[in-house]
């Protein structure tokens, strides 16, 4: 018979009883576990710190950009094509999408929409287990082996940008030869996937002394395909980039500006 | 609202609302009719069986 | 006639085997989506979580009784409470461990369930679910474990069952550590929706605190259903008849509480244009979910409820307290499935141009049908096992009343 389970008359708390003592142990042993925590996380932390914690005010180097100009667009698909062919992704599972708006200017335009790379990306915040991440470069990037699939940065990402892979992809690409063959190994399974900015080629182009935006085999599939230029690409503190002079006396715009999510890809308003 | 919506509406109501309600009512009442049956015998605390 | 039934020797095996059926088809369902992969469900890039994020959603919340009651027995001095404490302890156990298969079987990768506890991201609200659920369902074992101890089987090792007594006179300090870590965990789980500002219906500082205060309501409400259920087929007294009354009103209390922030919470946004906002409380009070809005969660699961939790005492019902913690548990569930599919109904918006479409149909596959019901069929048969064999849930043996009539 423990003293706890005495039925004792008055009621006194345990406290009282006989736990102050352990009491006092607990709260010491919660503040060691605190800084146990705090030590643990730098550890875990440390090494890969610059990718966990880059935001692009801090990146040094390029700020990668892409431009989009709804007045010049003509809707004819080649980027998405383009995307899903260099990007090897299942059919319906598109990275860039191209949808008709009609409501919201005097005529349509044809938006495509690939991942903003946000400055302040949402679904970094929220993935439990680091899986989408910051890189050196401030672009938002997926780790494949990482991630396990939970799908809460689908839920986050205010673009709907993201998709995830239901069943494995065995079926060969759907898109013909034409606009492009896979610079990608296919994901597996079960995790989520997005628009990369074509990082491979931005990476490979540094070995090969290539500067994205003006060199195609250094640019994004999509901006090299497009037969009016609508989509510039390039490093947005170089002035004289594709994706700089673009902008250049153009009005423009980014998706929910309000969330202040600050992404990369601008959208030029029609004329 | 057409005819088969209202329809639809109501039978909605009757399964959402009455699917649960129903079984719910029936084992209240055989619980209350049981737990009316009897005195409770006196409880001393006991830990967990000790 | 269901008394004699019930009476019948072997019936409580019957019952078993008859679990087994609905667990088979459990079974059958969870291996099409371990290995098809989650292309079985009807879930989309656009609708990425559905029915096991609300089953999950509405087990944790069912389970808050084991914090709140355990809190009121050890920590805040109502000795009185200890024994429907105990029920909330093991219910609470079986609804983390139906958290737990739900979210294995939701997430793409379960292989890789435990990445959380490896790679930190602190900053993410899933993470610090992560950890304290997994935290707190050690904590709940815990207690649990001197009671299992307990059974003859464990008269052997007597080590074990001295360790259970050793661990049980620390049930002050797990209780400190349950409440802790549930308060933190059901919070989060509401700031889990509540910190997605790309979702005008989500994206609302009420979230954590709706979440806390629904779950501790429907916990309660829930343990004293149970509780009463299983007097009733044990034909045994488990917990003192005032105890669940009082359980009952503390429940129909906090749940009037909750029922007037949900209220304004959801409705206020009619008093004035919040882009998206006002949106998706027109969608929940009028459009797709009115009826289990205004039905479920507030008129038959808050009000309703509340007054028989309420009630019952004055009135000395069991009836009503069954009633009233039976709706408490469907609006609870009603809240979730509202919450959620709400936040994927209502078209993700990208202004000032659109590039979504208009917007976004689920409903549960047959496959998902199928775990969530042979989820709760497993916990089902736990539950009966342990409530049969469990020495700590034995019971006492009432007498019948005399001017009963038979």
């Amino acid at each position: 018979m423990t003293e706890m389970n005495t039925k004792t008359g008055e009621q006194p708390t345990y406290l009282r009883r006989m736990h102050r003592r352990e009491f006092v142990k607990l709260l010491s042993a919660l503040g060691l576990g605190l800084v146990a925590e705090q030590l643990l996380e730098d550890t875990f932390m440390a090494h890969d710190a610059p990718i966990a914690q880059a935001s692009t005010g801090d990146t040094k180097g390029p700020y990668w950009g892409m431009v989009i100009d709804l007045e010049t667009c003509i809707g004819c698909h080649r980027c998405v094509y383009a995307c899903q062919a260099t990007n090897d992704t299942a059919s319906e599972h598109l990275w860039n999408i191209l949808i008709e708006d009609q409501a919201t200017f005097a005529k349509p335009v044809f938006v495509t929409r690939p991942c903003m790379h946000c400055e302040h990306a949402p679904c970094v915040d929220v993935c439990p287990v680091r899986a989408t991440y910051h890189r050196e470069d401030g672009l938002v990037a997926m780790d494949y082996d990482r991630c396990i699939g939970c799908r809460y940065c689908m839920v986050a990402c205010p673009y709907g940008v993201r998709v995830f892979n239901w069943q494995e992809n065995v079926e060969p690409n759907p898109q013909p030869e034409a606009w492009g063959s896979p610079e990608v190994p296919r994901r597996p399974r079960g995790v989520v996937e997005k628009c990369t900015f074509c990082s491979h080629r931005l990476d490979a182009a540094a070995e090969r002394g290539l500067r994205p935006g003006y060199d195609r085999a250094a640019t994004p599939a999509c901006c090299v395909i497009c037969p009016v230029q609508a989509r510039q690409f390039g490093d947005l503190r170089d002035p004289n980039s594709p994706a700089s002079l673009a902008l250049k006396g153009r009005q423009a715009i980014v998706l929910r500006a309000n969330l202040g999510t600050k992404p990369r890809v601008f959208y030029l308003l029609p004329r | 609202m057409s005819f088969t919506d209202m329809l639809s509406n109501i039978v909605a109501v009757i399964i959402f609302i009455g699917g649960p309600i129903i079984p719910l009512l029936f084992i209240a009442f055989q619980v209350a009719g049981w737990h009316h049956q009897i005195t409770e015998p006196v409880m001393e605390e006991e830990g967990h069986g000790h | 006639m269901v008394e004699r039934i019930l009476k019948t020797r072997g019936i409580f095996w019957m019952w078993c085997a008859l679990l087994l059926i609905p667990i088979g088809i459990g079974l059958y369902s969870a291996l099409q989506v371990f290995t098809k992969g989650l292309v079985v469900t009807n879930l989309s890039d656009l609708a990425p979580w559905g029915l096991w994020i609300v089953v999950d959603l509405s087990c944790i919340a069912l389970s808050a009784g084991a914090f709140s009651l355990s809190a009121l027995a050890h920590l805040f001095g109502r000795d009185n409470f200890k024994p429907i404490a105990r029920v909330a302890v093991f219910v609470g156990l079986l609804g983390y461990t139906g958290a737990m298969m739900c979210l294995l079987l939701d997430i793409g990768r379960p292989e890789r369930f435990w990445h959380g506890w490896v790679f930190w991201q602190t900053h993410s609200m899933l993470w610090e679910v992560t950890m304290c659920i997994t935290l707190y369902f050690s904590v709940l074992l815990l207690e649990v474990f001197p009671m299992i101890v307990e059974l003859p089987l464990f008269n052997r090792f007597k080590w074990l069952q001295n360790l259970g007594h050793r661990i049980h006179r620390f049930a002050p300090i797990l209780a400190i550590m349950g409440m802790g870590l549930s308060l933190l965990h059901q919070s989060s789980l509401g700031g889990t929706y509540g910190v997605v500002a790309g979702r005008a219906s989500l994206y609302r500082a009420t979230m954590p605190l709706l979440f806390i205060v629904s779950a501790v309501a429907a916990g309660m409400a829930f343990t004293v259903q149970m509780t009463l259920i299983v007097q009733w087929l044990k034909r045994r007294v488990l917990v003192p008849r005032d105890v669940l009354f009082q359980v009952g009103q503390v429940a129909g209390a906090i749940l009037f509480v909750y029922l007037y922030m949900r209220f304004w919470d959801s409705t206020a946004g009619a008093y004035g244009y919040v882009p998206g906002r006002s949106e998706s409380d027109l969608l929940l009070t009028t459009g797709t979910f009115g009826l289990t809005f205004w039905g479920w969660e507030i008129i038959l699961g808050g009000i309703v409820a509340g007054t028989f939790l309420i009630m019952a005492r004055r009135r000395n019902s069991i009836g009503m307290l069954l009633m009233g913690s039976g709706l408490t548990m469907a609006g609870i569930i009603a809240n979730r499935w509202n919450t959620t599919m709400l936040a994927f109904t209502q078209p993700l918006s990208t202004e000032p141009v659109l590039t979504n479409p208009a917007s976004v149909r689920y409903l549960p596959s047959l496959v998902e049908w199928g775990t969530a019901l042979g989820i709760v069929a497993g916990l089902t048969l736990a539950f009966s096992l342990g409530m049969r064999f469990l020495p700590a849930y034995k019971g006492h043996t009432p007498t019948p009343v005399a001017s009963s009539g038979d």
